[in-house]
């Protein structure tokens, strides 16, 4: 018996495709990393694996040289670098630290010159024509060089001019002998600009420069002021175009981060509310705020979201639509895995509530983090009308995304594969609807799905106002044409028109996208084994969105796993009851509001009435 | 993707597991079954047998605690030593492998009957196994999840059907109220205790409920649940098909389903129960791939069972085509699995619970 299991084990362990234990462990536990001459000197073993294996082995290896021991924390592996205090610091060649734009942590000399002939070589000056150096004095005694450096097109010339070069150069004999310290008294006296920071090395002071703060260097100090100057053209805050609401805020993100960071803050006036800046892009290094409120969201969330940012390694990301691709789970499964909105009361919500949130800078969606398959259905109206109505909203969503994904499939079901299900009155109707359709079911709804994803597409590369006309003109004209012609019949454009409906009513536009791929392969499984095909694909999706996580956090809950939560997943409950925040997030602080919440109406007995003369009753108060 | 022996499950998932483990076999040839053991009286059966398996289900709870920490499989083993325990692991196993051959089949036949006539029926099976296999493989936590998911849909589809028959039913028929007898009666639902030995499933996967300790009010819970589904079922269809008419339906569920009539518009609306009946059915075959795999992964102490799955999946596709029709499916299912492999999967815990009793009896004298 004991041979028997030995054999199987074996077996297995050929099935199981693992790599032997001796390759994986010679990589994680090298010891030490062999220097650069040491690595020319050796020459690369033969590696005879094939090109897949050898791939994966090749991560692993990178993996373990940059990566501390991982630490698990709900199923997630954290693999960067803890300090002593338990605070996360990027990894090594992070981009954030890193040698990668050939940018090198050198400190500052005391030497102007010295200091000036780097950074021109860093930004490439007099080849780069938006890159200014201005040289001056600053009328001490004895008078002292200086020198500014900025972006022309990033920096504000008013500000430059008079909050930083008329003080410098026109204000005079200062040496009072308050201070001998030539930058002190310059950073204290001289510039009447609101923020200044020291920086001590041509990393920093690049960094600085080319997000658009103006970095003033002076003789004999191997510390630089950078003194905040940004300013550029950019849109103004405009309304949502993706979640428009009738009743709310009507304002959305724009491609200023700090502008919209203070779209938040204003809905957010907490001194908890935390926005961490890290750097994302080794070659454009954009500003990437993640949002979180210090003492209620959930600490290890927190860190596995900027683990995930910190160890993407890509070159140019511009928008949270490319950063959301690295840092998902799943990249295989159609479903979305963040919550993108571009409306500042929503971000401010879902932090509210215990997620993470991410802006990019540059970018005018943000991301909140972890999605659950719920919250994709839900829209920030929900929450600004009545109770009543916002639960009427997302019971007509939910048919929407049932419509949009299942009633082509559905229709071609019952016409192919079971007609008996249809009345006989209506059978007849699409039977005489059919007559002169030469094509099977399956066909004539692949070339109308075909025909509206065309339509929309078209709909949204034509420039200016002809977009939207076109649409409309092109959906009537070609379906009115497509019937005339025999191409179709008369129901199905009806059925795809109403599918089509249901797919935009859909809030969230990944999902929405989703949807629209998911309906094809339920019209090919409804095609091949009628409603057969389409309940196997309903259990093939079940079971992969159960078993799917965002950030560690099942995607069906609080439903599947079951957690406690306000019920606020496919109905929307009253806000007095929604007491709690949703526990599958781990959140420091569970209690949102108090049991009883409508804190004017008074306990049943006493005796204080309201001002209309009626006595207070329990509403509110959870039994 | 996490280390599937770390993935747990919580309650309420294990509980609506473990019912639609038990209670899916309605949706199939089960009420005729009942029928044959207890006539006028079938809906009594199920009755019985619940009963006789939930002492059933105490024994091997009771020796799941004489060795806590372990499982049925590593129980058995420890009580009567390797090789005794390899063989009873063995049986476990051998009663799920061959209820999903079976229902694999049987659930295929009905697909073929009900909405895909003129499709071979390999196809038909070769779909359900894939489907079963893809969850399968994404383990214990996904199945579950699943079920709990799909729940409130089958409560409601039960609920709906048995409301809707109601216009059909004459429950003058289910006289004389003992059917065959008492003695017979009990007889037959004892020996086909083995309708609810699926329950064993908790035993095997106790390692992985997030609350372990309170195994044994899941397993009550669930036998309760599916014993009231299967009751409440099976005394519906006897209203509706009265016995003797009741042995030649062969799927009563579906039967029954096509006489609902809501007027002229809605009619014939049994296609949508099937559409809820073939999702329940890949969760059962999940369930019972998935248990079967893992009983063999900790009798020879393997680290995956995933590896097992394709060579399971091909072995039921064939045995599964083995019985010339279904008739003689069925009776392989409840002739024979059900009721000899049933009784030998609550009569060897039995036996390895007294062998630990007095193992552990000679303990305490040696001492």
């Amino acid at each position: 018996m004991q041979l028997i299991g030995m054999f199987l084990q074996k077996l297995i362990s050929l099935l199981s495709f693992n790599p032997p234990e001796d390759e994986t462990r010679s990589d994680a536990c090298a010891g030490r990393e062999p220097n650069v001459q040491e690595q020319k000197m050796q020459k690369p073993p033969q590696d005879t694996r094939s090109g897949r294996r050898r791939i994966r082995a090749r991560r692993k290896s990178a993996v373990s040289q940059n990566r501390v021991l991982p630490r698990r924390i709900e199923g997630i592996n954290l693999g960067s670098k803890q300090d002593s205090s338990g605070e996360i610091s990027p990894p090594d060649d992070s981009p954030s630290t890193g040698k990668t734009d050939g940018c090198e942590m050198k400190p500052l000399t005391k030497g102007l010159d010295a200091n000036l002939n780097a950074l021109k070589k860093i930004l490439h000056h007099g080849t780069n024509a938006d890159v200014v150096i201005r040289e001056f004095d600053i009328p001490t005694i004895p008078e002292t060089r200086a020198s500014i450096i900025f972006i022309d097109s990033l920096a504000s010339r008013d500000t430059i001019d008079f909050a930083i070069l008329q003080p410098l150069m026109l204000i005079a004999n200062l040496n009072d002998g308050k201070t001998d310290d030539r930058l002190e008294m310059v950073k204290r006296r001289l510039l009447p600009g609101n923020q200044v920071t020291e920086v001590d090395n041509l990393r920093a002071v690049t960094e600085d420069v080319l997000s658009g703060a103006t970095c003033l260097l002076i003789e004999e100090s191997d510390i630089a002021l950078s003194i905040e100057t940004r300013s550029w053209e950019h849109r103004s805050i405009d309304k949502p175009s993706a979640e428009m609401v009738v009743r709310g805020p009507q304002e959305a993100f724009n491609e200023t981060l700090k502008s919209n960071l203070a779209l938040i803050r204003r809905r957010m006036r907490t001194p908890d509310l935390i926005s961490e800046m890290l750097k994302v892009g080794t070659l454009s290094r954009v500003d990437c705020a993640v949002l979180y409120i210090e003492g209620l969201t959930n600490p290890e969330l927190v860190d596995e979201v900027k683990r995930r940012i910190l160890e993407t390694k890509a070159d140019h990301i511009q928008d949270t639509g490319i950063l959301e691709q690295f840092i998902e789970e799943k990249p295989y499964v159609l479903a979305p895995q963040t919550i993108s909105t571009e409306r500042p009361d929503r971000m401010a919500a879902f932090l509210a509530e215990g997620y993470v949130g991410i802006m990019l800078d540059g970018s005018p969606f943000g991301l909140v983090l972890p999605a659950t398959f719920w919250s994709l259905l839900q829209s920030a109206e929900d929450y600004f009308l009545r109770w009543p109505f916002g639960a009427f909203l997302r019971a007509i969503r939910t048919l929407a995304l049932i419509l949009a994904i299942f009633l082509p499939a559905i229709y071609l079901a019952l016409t192919n594969f079971h007609p008996e299900m249809i009345p006989t009155d209506l059978l007849l109707a699409i039977a005489a609807s059919r007559e002169k359709v030469p094509f099977p079911t399956a066909v004539e709804v692949l070339i109308m799905e075909i025909s509206i994803e065309l339509i929309r597409e078209a709909g949204v590369r034509i420039p200016g106002v002809i977009g939207p006309t076109l649409g409309i003109v092109g959906a009537l004209i070609l379906g009115q044409a497509a019937v005339a012609a025999s191409i179709v019949s008369p129901i199905l454009v009806v059925i795809v028109a109403i599918t089509a409906l249901g797919a935009f009513a859909v809030p969230n536009f990944n999902m929405a996208f989703a949807i629209r791929l998911y309906r094809f392969v339920y019209v090919l499984l409804a095609a091949a084994l009628g409603f057969y095909g389409v309940a196997i694909g309903v259990f093939i999706q079940l079971t992969t969105y159960v078993n799917l996580k965002s950030f560690g956090v099942p995607y069906m809950s609080p439903v599947a796993p079951y957690t406690r939560s306000s019920g606020d997943a496919l109905f929307r409950y009253p806000v007095w009851k929604s007491e709690i925040r949703p526990s599958f997030l781990k959140p420091q602080q569970e209690e949102r509001q108090p049991p009883i919440s409508r804190g004017w109406i008074e306990d049943e007995g006493s005796g204080k009435s309201e001002p209309g003369g009626a006595k207070g009753k329990n509403h509110g108060k959870r039994k | 993707m996490a280390n599937e022996s770390n993935q747990k499950i919580g309650t309420r998932e294990a509980i609506a597991a473990t019912v639609y483990f038990l209670s899916t076999k309605l949706l199939i040839s089960f009420p005729q079954h009942m029928a044959e053991m207890g006539q006028t009286a079938a809906w009594v059966v199920p009755i019985i047998s619940f009963i006789t398996a939930t002492l059933g289900f105490l024994i091997i709870i009771a020796l799941l605690k004489c060795y806590p920490g372990g499982n049925l499989i590593q129980a058995s083993e420890e009580a009567a030593g390797p090789v005794i325990g390899i063989i009873a692991s063995l049986g476990y196993f051998a009663f799920f492998f061959a209820t999903t051959v079976i229902l694999i089949r049987e659930f295929s036949e009905t697909v073929s009957t009900a909405l895909l006539p003129r499709t071979p029926l390999s196809v038909i099976m070769a779909v359900f196994i894939i489907a079963t296999l893809v969850a399968a493989y994404m383990g214990l936590e996904a199945i579950t999840r699943a079920a709990l998911v799909g729940m409130p849909l089958i409560i409601g589809t039960l609920i709906l059907l048995n409301v809707l028959l109601l216009p059909q039913s004459d429950f003058d028929t289910i006289f004389p109220l003992f059917g065959p007898g008492l003695g017979k009666l009990l007889y037959n639902g004892v020996i086909h205790s083995g309708i609810a030995g699926e329950v064993l499933f908790l035993s095997i996967i106790v390692g992985q409920l997030d609350e372990e300790h309170k195994v044994q009010k899941m397993g009550l819970a669930s036998l309760l649940v599916a014993a009231s589904f299967m009751v409440v079922s099976t005394l519906n269809y006897s209203a509706v098909f009265p016995y003797p008419l009741s042995l030649h339906i062969a799927y009563p569920g579906y039967e029954a389903s096509t006489l609902i009539y809501m007027g002229r518009f809605l009619q014939r609306i049994e296609v949508a129960f099937v559409f809820l009946w073939v999702i329940s059915a890949c969760i059962h075959l999940a369930l019972s791939g998935y248990t079967a795999a893992r009983i063999i992964q900790d009798m020879l102490k393997l680290p995956s069972y995933k590896p097992l799955l394709p060579a399971f999946a091909i072995l039921g596709f064939t045995f599964a085509l083995v019985p010339s029709d279904v008739p003689e499916a069925t009776y392989v299912d409840f002739m024979i699995v059900k009721t000899y492999g049933g009784l030998a999967i609550f009569v060897i815990p039995l036996i390895l619970l007294l062998t630990a009793r007095l193992k552990a009896g000679s303990k305490i004298n040696r001492r």
